[in-house]
């Protein structure tokens, strides 16, 4: 009692935080936001960026404070209701689950989606819970490390994961390779980034602004997934039951998946950590890490747990890093945080270093919004789960259109043009396409996601070093991702090649 | 099976009475007004949700509904990309009615000088400019560098050594040639980085030496007392005539005799051929809530300045900052690798490689692996060739606006639906509620809930 009142008054703004948390207001707030951000998670089309910035004018209003306990919760549902849809159906409803449809979906088909979805909340709950804790202990001296990331560190950062694209999907390299450069090819239509000019939009203006992700997601995944789905209307479904004893798991799970999940949370709070990157790379980076350490890296695509559980940790995790340098140093990593950074103004508030000196309140708000979104999320999923996994089961003629309702919507709100609407169907045709002859879609929007990302680093690299590529290799964070990426490039191979003999680094998880 | 049909019919039953009498009650209570504006006015912000722009106008709505200056509520639509240009084009080709108005700053000038797009200011009719963001340029606290004049030595001295932040084809980009041409021989190495929040943490990071910023950026960004120098940032210049009171001691660009100065106005513009009255109402309905209490305050808080401007000032302003930024308007070719040809040859060269590999495979007669179903099913491409169309169909109908956004969702959802039902039945009744339910309850959701506009 002693303690916590001397706690109380050390650090001020923390009681006005936890009274705010506490009151029954508080924990409605969160709880409904959490909620709401698992909905538009799940729905694919509709995104948690999209709500939070239609429900952000309702927040005018309110207290401040739980306002953006509101916010935060849509963010924490947002990212992990993704999962349902891209684990049930193969549409992963934000871009957040692209890398669990992989897993998730086969999971699904062999009858265990009660296993896959309680192995993705238990993944997300615990990467959610690893990243606010580096959130709580150690925002102020990570933050000042997202600034020693130069324009050629992003650049092989960025490489790093794009190296997924040849080890990740089918079994052909030559189409994974082919999916990766088109997703690449196709982000390039619209303003360089380096130079402000317009390229490859031949006389469309509306080009001018390029493919957005999220029209070309929802058509690569859902528009093509419902084509799919009508094609095979009437194949007769298997009953996938959901068990009892599914869903929860069990003390040894937690041992199995311990290092992966640790691992991947961190992963994934590191990248959420640098500005400009975001979740969806998240669980790619720490899906292709774990793939590459796994003894059994042909699994991986197949319906393999560590799959599923690396990219929602790692996912989840990313939301507690990029908390971090939004709080100590009011930089927003993606649209959401930037979001989040115009309600803390239109609040009233001072973002940037100045924000915890004073506003501490507001602070303490958002870390702790944050570990309650997270219980609330991982309570929510679990109880619902039995309902959620009927989804499956709703007949087609009834579910599909609702989905692709949704989907129009969702692409003209990106930001009200019926454009995105077109480029969309466009997409869902070019995805079709690309599965019938076998092409697999993951490469391609790895490609299309990180492409620009390492484009534009390298070109204001350049700009920076006046022409020279050699800080690529002579910076030393950046040669270390370097060397990184070739071994994660490199290993899978040799190890096929030198048959069963075991190289260091399969041997050593930890590492 | 039966209850929960009984429950699924009479919900949805009542559902959708509920919302046609929502729609009715909507359309009886409207009929009543007359004069403009008689709908809701959409404002568009070319940028995200969140950002400098977004907030400004997000804090004059607050000022115009409190002091009610308007019968009909703004609508914020936010059509970020393209430098602004995806946004601009909309309004620009918007109908000349005073429901769609455009709020954006000079980069409407310079989208048209960094050839983005082909037309400018001149395309719209501006309504008039309300509050000014002073323009600071920023190196890290650590730096040697104490003022503007300093910085231009150093570039002229050992050219290409200064690492400038100022985004290519914007406003600051302008700005920086004009510097560089203000002490001839300098030279800044200019790195395009994206954000003030980006430039602020490379600035941090030593991966650049200096970098323009909005004031209200500095003073957010500004450590407090006793932050360590390699950890701050600090102001050398104010670029404008006179010294700004929230930063007594930062000189300006003017003192120093380097005559380069940048403000960011907010302008307002509607679309070309709209009426003077309609002109008229808007600049004084802006007019009066710049001078509401709560945007004062807030406005001070972001340490903008409240100016506005219309009409004649206003034409004049914009006359002299388009003069400004054409004499440096000249193309700058960039010597950066052509990553789109080789993108595009290495594109080239894997599709081949796949084709390849794909006709020695069919040679070698090598088979494909058995599908994993064991039950043989009927496959309908046909089916799935007429949803598409449907959809086609639909979000046509949608561009040309013939149906209401509820009637058209709702058949679309009837239509698909219908058609899948020739493979896999279902109820028909069921699918009709269903699709009634989608889309009312989409139009409510989105029309009254929150307040944005469908298709």
């Amino acid at each position: 009692m002693i303690n916590s009142l001397n706690l109380l008054a050390a650090l001020p703004g923390l009681e006005t935080a936890f009274q705010t948390l506490s009151s029954p207001a508080g924990l409605a707030v969160v709880i409904v936001g959490t909620a709401l951000g698992i909905f538009v998670g799940a729905v694919p089309g509709l995104t948690g960026t999209m709500l939070i910035a239609l429900v952000l004018p309702l927040t005018y209003g309110a207290d401040p404070l739980l306002s953006m306990a509101f916010l935060i919760s849509i963010y924490v549902g947002a990212v992990s209701g993704g999962m349902i849809t891209a684990t049930l159906l193969r549409m992963p409803g934000t871009p957040a689950s692209i890398i669990t449809t992989l897993d998730g979906y086969p999971m699904a088909q062999q009858g265990k989606p009660g296993r896959a979805l309680g192995l993705g909340v238990m993944a997300s709950l615990a990467g959610g819970m690893i990243s606010w804790v580096f959130l709580v202990l150690l925002t102020s001296p990570i933050a000042k490390l997202s600034s020693k990331f130069g324009f050629f560190e992003y650049f092989s950062l960025v490489m790093m994961a794009l190296v997924l694209i040849a080890t990740i999907g089918g079994k052909s390299l030559s189409k994974s390779l082919l999916s990766g450069f088109l997703g690449i090819f196709l982000a390039m239509p619209g303003i360089n980034p380096a130079t402000g000019q317009a390229r490859l939009t031949f006389g469309v203006t509306e080009l001018n602004d390029g493919f957005q992700l999220l029209p070309v997601l929802i058509g690569l995944f859902a528009v093509n997934q419902i084509l799919r789905d009508i094609t095979n209307i009437e194949q007769k479904s298997k009953p996938i039951e959901l068990g009892k004893e599914s869903v929860f798991l069990k003390a040894s799970d937690f041992i199995k998946h311990g290092i992966n999940l640790i691992r991947s949370s961190v992963i994934g709070t590191w990248i959420g950590i640098l500005p400009g990157i975001g979740a969806n790379i998240g669980s790619v980076t720490a899906y292709s890490v774990s793939k590459s350490l796994s003894k059994t890296p042909e699994e991986y695509g197949t319906g393999h747990e560590d799959g599923v559980v690396a990219s929602e940790a790692a996912n989840n995790a990313t939301i507690g890093g990029a908390l971090i340098p939004l709080i100590a140093m009011g930089l927003p990593g993606s649209v959401v945080e930037a979001v989040l950074l115009g309600a803390l103004v239109i609040h009233g508030l001072q973002p940037g270093p100045r924000l915890f000196s004073e506003s501490p309140e507001m602070v303490y708000t958002i870390m702790g919004a944050m570990l309650i979104a997270n219980i609330a999320m991982a309570a929510t999923m679990i109880f619902s789960m039995r309902l959620l996994a009927k989804v499956v089961h709703v007949p087609r003629p009834y579910l599909l259109p609702v989905i692709l309702c949704f989907c129009v919507i969702g692409s003209f709100a990106l930001s009200n043009r019926l454009f995105d609407v077109w480029v969309m169907l466009g997409f869902g045709v070019l995805g079709f396409f690309l599965e019938s002859v076998k092409i697999p879609l993951a490469p391609f929007i790895i490609g299309f996601v990180l492409g620009p990302i390492a484009e534009e680093n390298l070109s204001l690299g350049l700009q920076a070093s006046n022409g020279s590529f050699w800080p690529i290799v002579t910076q030393p964070l950046s040669l270390v991702f370097i060397l990184i990426a070739l071994a994660m490039l490199l290993v899978p191979h040799l190890k096929t090649k030198f048959g069963s003999v075991p190289t260091g680094s399969s041997q050593e998880p930890m590492k | 099976m039966k209850m929960p049909t009984l429950l699924w019919h009479s919900g949805s039953v009542i559902a959708i009475a509920a919302l046609i009498g929502w729609q009715v009650l909507r359309a009886t209570s409207q009929s009543a007004e007359n004069g403009y504006p008689e709908r809701p006015i959409h404002i568009v912000v070319p940028y995200d949700a969140g950002g400098g722009s977004d907030t400004f106008v997000r804090i004059l709505q607050k000022g115009i509904s409190e002091d009610q200056l308007l019968d009909q509520p703004l609508v914020i639509i936010n059509q970020a990309g393209g430098s602004g240009t995806i946004g601009s084009r909309e309004v620009k080709n918007a109908d000349p009615d005073g429901y769609k108005i455009l709020c954006h700053h000079n980069a409407i000038i310079t989208a048209k000088l960094a050839e983005t797009v082909d037309y400018g200011p001149e395309a719209f009719e501006p309504i008039a400019m309300t509050g000014e963001m002073s323009m600071v340029i920023l190196v890290r606290d650590d730096s040697p560098i104490r003022n503007i004049v300093d910085l231009l030595q150093t570039a002229k001295d050992k050219p290409s050594t200064i690492r400038f932040g100022a985004n290519k084809g914007a406003p600051a980009y302008f700005t920086t040639l004009q510097l560089q041409k203000a002490l001839p021989g300098a030279e800044l190495s200019i790195v395009s980085a994206g954000g003030g929040a980006d430039r602020y943490s490379k600035i941090l990071g030593g991966h650049l030496e200096a970098g323009i910023f909005s004031l209200s950026e500095y003073l957010d960004f500004r450590g407090i007392e006793g932050t360590p120098a390699d950890e701050n940032i600090r102001a050398i210049a104010l670029l404008s005539n006179e010294r700004h009171e929230s930063i007594p001691d930062v000189p300006t660009t003017v003192e120093l005799k380097i005559p380069v100065v940048l403000t960011n106005a907010n302008y307002w513009w509607a679309p070309k051929e709209t009426p003077p009255e309609i002109i008229d109402f808007w600049a004084n309905v802006l007019a009066k809530a710049m001078q509401n209490e709560t945007v004062l305050a807030e406005l001070a808080r972001l340490r903008m300045d409240p100016s506005y401007e219309r009409d004649s000032a206003l034409q004049a302003r914009l006359a002299d900052t388009i003069k400004q930024f054409n004499l440096v308007a000249e193309q700058e070719q960039s010597w950066l690798p052509n990553f789109t040809v080789y993108v595009g040859i290495l594109l080239a060269i894997l599709m081949a490689w796949a084709i390849l590999e794909a006709i020695l495979r069919k040679n070698g007669g090598e088979q494909a692996a058995a599908p994993l179903m064991s039950e043989p099913f009927r496959k309908r491409p046909d089916i799935a060739l007429a949803c598409f169309a449907l959809l086609c169909g639909y979000v046509l109908l949608l561009s040309t606006g013939w149906l209401p956004f509820a009637i058209a969702s709702a058949a679309m959802v009837a239509l698909i639906g219908g058609q899948m039902m020739r493979g896999a039945p279902a109820r028909w009744l069921v699918l009709l509620e269903l699709a009634v339910l989608t889309g009312l309850g989409s139009q409510f959701i989105f029309t009254e809930v929150f307040v944005t506009p469908l298709p």
